[in-house]
């Protein structure tokens, strides 16, 4: 990720830019759709925006943005709207309209694949672990669990890779 | 390696343009609304806390100083240079408060006896930026304390700048950011559409502040100008439904008061502090996606020009919103669309709108394949709510499958006349589930009246309606 010098009144495009992509693939990697991704993106900034925080740094900016879209993903998995209608009949609702990051996933991606077949709380630690780099502790500080608590879920989530990936010449 | 080939895969993922521009479109409505920093809030309260602490001292203080000069000079004899803490103006009060204590028990202050008029400078600077817990601590507990530290010997005015420089410390992001951000206002979205006039080459604030300064009427002033003609010749939305010649007639005179009134300003709907925003998202979404476009019979240019508020018994929380249509050819029109929150159901998720001109209903959702169209009248587009109702049930449990004669019955009993609550007369409870609808629960009586929950007011079910449930009900009833 493009790492620029932001301060407190740096313009939202700025940190729209910056981030906007952080906080999809995270929603994204937790829903396993584009619609929805959209959708938490867009309230995530949402939330930016009028929070109107100050920031001690960019890390700290970047953990707010990360925390802010697991609650928002987890709030909308829990929600009864999406519990009654999208799990059943997403598909059908969009009337055959293609997600096309899921699309392009499923056909080039082995990884990205299995990862997303893990249960949700391992897929996030993976993401936030391998992708956006983060260390167990600031995981652990941002998903509120114990440090051992990711680890753990760390090591299954290897022990789970390593079993959907066999004969895939990877180090997980 | 995973880590590599799982970050490649990721970088394949990426948000849809149309979301982020209707992110754009949603952060310029939220920056035109007046924001109150708390922060600045807070500190605003500080200031005015320690000038009326200010105020306090100097009244509670000028007369003892005037009758009390030699405990003055014995005082700095005694004590050479009074220190004030220097941490007192963070602003944190709690903090203050003990700051000012002990400065009180080092004897930096011994208030009282600071009698001479050489004294009344210190007295006021010494405080000058001490919020008032601070001074009223000082106050309270320095007054009997006269033990005084000689070998403090810092002066008065170097601690009132040391007190600025303190105070300017505390905002060090805002100052370090103050030139480099200058030129980007956070409200600095881009325009969203070239075509809009009204908003493609000015922040949305400087438009609102345009608009505010000229002598149109404001927002309420038209909602008054439209809804006082309308109130005088039309009872009620319920009751007018009943009555159409006194619809017309209504409708007629707001669109020309409203056209007298309102005209000269039609922008008003952006950034007015009035506007629904979520029903502007929705606009704004389902304009980006190029639906409403096709809706609206391919003019290219939607702008929301007014809201009233709308009532229906079904449906919650409506607002009349009129939109500007402007087709490539530049011609103009005007739609009237009623939104209605769904009670209970995030507006952002399903908004229902309906243009009284065409009798054509539509369903805003943020979701863009979700829109859907509904031609024909108003009854068979409610009709068309049967796609997102799945199943009602009777109080017994029953289980009946979905059918859209059954939601014309409740339709119906919307738009039914309000008769005298039934006694002794049995009654069962449906609940409607669907979808997106949030439970609705109403009781039928056996003699075919129905308590509706929203107004809970009694109507009477039409015979066709009233036989559709029995027929449902498979007995029960």
């Amino acid at each position: 990720m493009e790492q620029i010098s932001l301060c407190a009144k740096d313009s939202f495009e700025q940190v729209l830019d910056i981030y906007k992509s952080m906080v999809y693939r995270l929603a994204f990697s937790r829903l396993k759709n584009s619609f929805d991704a959209d959708d938490i993106m867009q309230e995530v900034f949402l939330k930016y925006v009028k929070a109107n925080m100050t920031y001690n740094d960019e890390e700290h900016r970047k953990a707010w943005l990360i925390k802010t879209t697991i609650n928002a993903t987890k709030t909308l998995l829990t929600s009864s709207w999406f519990r009654r209608h999208v799990s059943d009949d997403e598909l059908e609702a969009f009337e055959g309209e293609e997600d096309k990051n899921l699309k392009e996933l499923e056909d080039k991606s082995t990884v990205y694949n299995a990862v997303s077949e893990l249960p949700l709380k391992y897929r996030t630690v993976v993401h936030l672990f391998y992708y956006e780099d983060l260390p167990v502790q600031q995981i652990a500080q941002i998903t509120g669990d114990k440090e051992t608590t990711i680890k753990s879920q760390l090591h299954r989530a290897r022990e789970l890779l390593k079993e959907k990936l066999k004969g895939v010449d990877f180090v997980v | 390696m995973f880590k590599d080939e799982y970050k490649k895969d990721n970088d394949l993922i990426n948000p849809s343009p149309v979301s982020v521009d209707a992110l754009l479109l949603k952060m310029r409505a939220e920056a035109a609304k007046p924001h109150i920093s708390m922060k600045k809030l807070a500190y605003s309260l500080g200031t005015l806390a320690a000038c009326a602490a200010i105020v306090i001292c100097c009244v509670t203080l000028l007369p003892s100083l005037n009758n009390a000069p030699s405990m003055v000079d014995k005082a700095n004899a005694e004590a050479g240079v009074i220190e004030t803490p220097a941490d007192s103006t963070a602003g944190n009060a709690e903090e203050a408060v003990v700051d000012g204590a002990a400065g009180m028990e080092d004897g930096a202050f011994d208030a009282e006896y600071a009698a001479d008029e050489s004294n009344d400078e210190f007295v006021i600077q010494g405080f000058a930026a001490v919020p008032s817990a601070t001074a009223a601590a000082g106050t309270d507990n320095g007054a009997p304390e006269s033990e005084s530290n000689a070998d403090d010997s810092v002066t008065v005015t170097d601690e009132t700048n040391n007190n600025d420089n303190a105070l300017t410390n505390a905002l060090p992001e805002t100052n370090e950011c103050e030139e480099e951000c200058a030129d980007e206002p956070i409200a600095d979205m881009p325009p969203l559409m070239s075509s809009n006039p009204d908003t493609s080459d000015n922040d949305t604030t400087e438009a609102a502040t345009e608009i505010k300064d000229s002598a149109a009427p404001t927002d309420d002033e038209c909602a008054e100008a439209i809804e006082e003609p309308c109130a005088e010749s039309q009872p009620s939305n319920k009751e007018a439904t009943n009555d159409c010649d006194n619809e017309e007639t209504c409708e007629e005179t707001c669109e020309e008061t409203y056209e007298e009134t309102c005209d000269e300003n039609p922008t008003v709907g952006w950034g007015s502090e009035n506007a629904i925003e979520n029903s502007l998202s929705a606009l704004a979404q389902t304009v980006l996606n190029g639906e409403f476009n096709v809706a609206l019979n391919g003019k290219d240019y939607v702008s929301v020009i007014s809201e009233e508020p709308a009532e229906s018994p079904l449906l919650h929380n409506g607002k009349i919103v009129t939109v500007q249509t402007l087709s490539a050819a530049g011609t103009e029109d005007y739609i009237n669309f009623t939104f209605y929150e769904l009670d209970g159901v995030s507006p952002d998720y399903m908004l229902l709108g309906y243009n009284s001109e065409t009798d054509v209903c539509r369903f805003f959702t943020r979701k863009p394949k979700q829109l859907r169209t509904l031609d024909g009248d108003a009854v068979n587009a409610l009709v068309d709510l049967e796609k997102t109702v799945s199943e009602f049930t009777f109080a017994e449990s029953m289980r009946l499958p979905s059918d859209e004669r059954l939601i014309m019955a409740v339709y119906g009993i919307s738009n039914g006349k309000t008769v005298a609550k039934p006694k002794d007369t049995k009654s069962y409870k449906l609940v409607l589930y669907s979808d997106y609808l949030p439970e609705i629960e109403f009781l039928i009586y056996e003699n075919g009246l129905v308590r509706y929950p929203y107004n809970e007011r009694y109507y009477k079910l039409s015979d066709s309606a009233f036989s559709l449930f029995r027929e449902y009900s498979d007995g029960i009833m």
